[in-house]
């Protein structure tokens, strides 16, 4: 019989996990998310070894509503349940739709692993703003004609009469420091 | 009426060289020649050529990929699906 009283050491694993957010995502909610990961990974003694930003990307199909997502990619080691500890907290928050973790190295020695500090920083996200474009896979197959011709046919169409002298700024009168 | 003797010797001539031709397309998995292909879930681009339009695994008697490497396809393609970097199926 194996005694209970010896401890055993904690078999480190290295994972890797991707989770999707929604693309209307803001930079504080992306934080609030990233912070988290960090938090837990610190308080079950883990280690991230790289964490990567893809941006917002399309999606093969529909998950819940959302046709984009921002995903997230990062590596840790750690032991037995970070891994249940980190999706726990992953499917709690809102602006997570999907994520998915799979185990790279069964066996992994702390000792060994070197890790870069600029790498296993989250990434402050600066995306432009999402704008759903429900016509845009019609206007890449080219079932509707380009905007752009009839846009300047109807700007050279402008009538110039139309313009009263209110819309002119009356440059003599102007306040101090514009001129 | 009898066939010409030279009318058959093409059509076997043909049916030989349609032979030849399914023969010459086997070719080795492409996974096992070359090092740098890799395959990973994180790459769609690299397993859509392993997957059909509408999104379904070739089989190995197509692609020509051995055994061992036609497994780790197949699991990195379902990686890719559940994660919606790949399609579980498409109509268009």
């Amino acid at each position: 019989m194996i005694p209970m009283n010896i401890a055993q050491p904690v078999r480190l694993r290295e994972y890797e996990t991707i989770y999707l957010m929604r693309p209307d995502v803001t930079k504080e909610s992306a934080g609030k998310v990233a912070a988290r990961i960090e938090e837990v990974v610190k308080k079950l003694e883990g280690r991230l070894t790289l964490v990567e930003t893809w941006g917002r990307r399309q999606l093969s199909y529909t998950v819940g509503r959302w046709k984009r997502a921002v995903y997230v990619y990062f590596k840790y080691i750690g032991g037995a349940g970070l891994v249940a500890e980190l999706e726990r907290n992953l499917r709690m928050m809102d602006d997570v739709i999907k994520f998915q973790t799979i185990l790279l190295n069964p066996q992994v020695d702390v000792e060994v692993v070197q890790v870069d500090p600029a790498a296993v920083q989250f990434e402050e996200l600066n995306l432009p703003d999402d704008v759903e474009d429900d016509k845009a896979l019609e206007r890449a197959l080219g079932f509707i004609e380009p905007q752009k011709h009839a846009r300047t046919e109807s700007y050279a169409d402008d009538d110039i009469a139309n313009i009263s002298d209110d819309d002119i700024p009356d440059l003599n009168n102007a306040k101090d420091g514009v001129l | 009426m009898r066939e010409d003797k030279g009318d058959r010797m093409d059509r076997d001539m043909d049916r030989e060289a349609a032979g030849a031709f399914r023969r010459a397309r086997r070719r080795g998995c492409p996974f096992c020649g070359d090092e740098v292909m890799t395959i990973d879930y994180k790459d769609p681009q690299a397993l859509r050529y392993f997957v059909t339009e509408r999104g379904k695994i070739v089989p190995r008697r197509i692609s020509g990929v051995c055994a061992k490497h036609q497994r780790e396809l197949t699991n990195a393609i379902k990686r890719a699906r559940n994660i919606a970097l790949m399609p579980f199926t498409s109509n268009e």
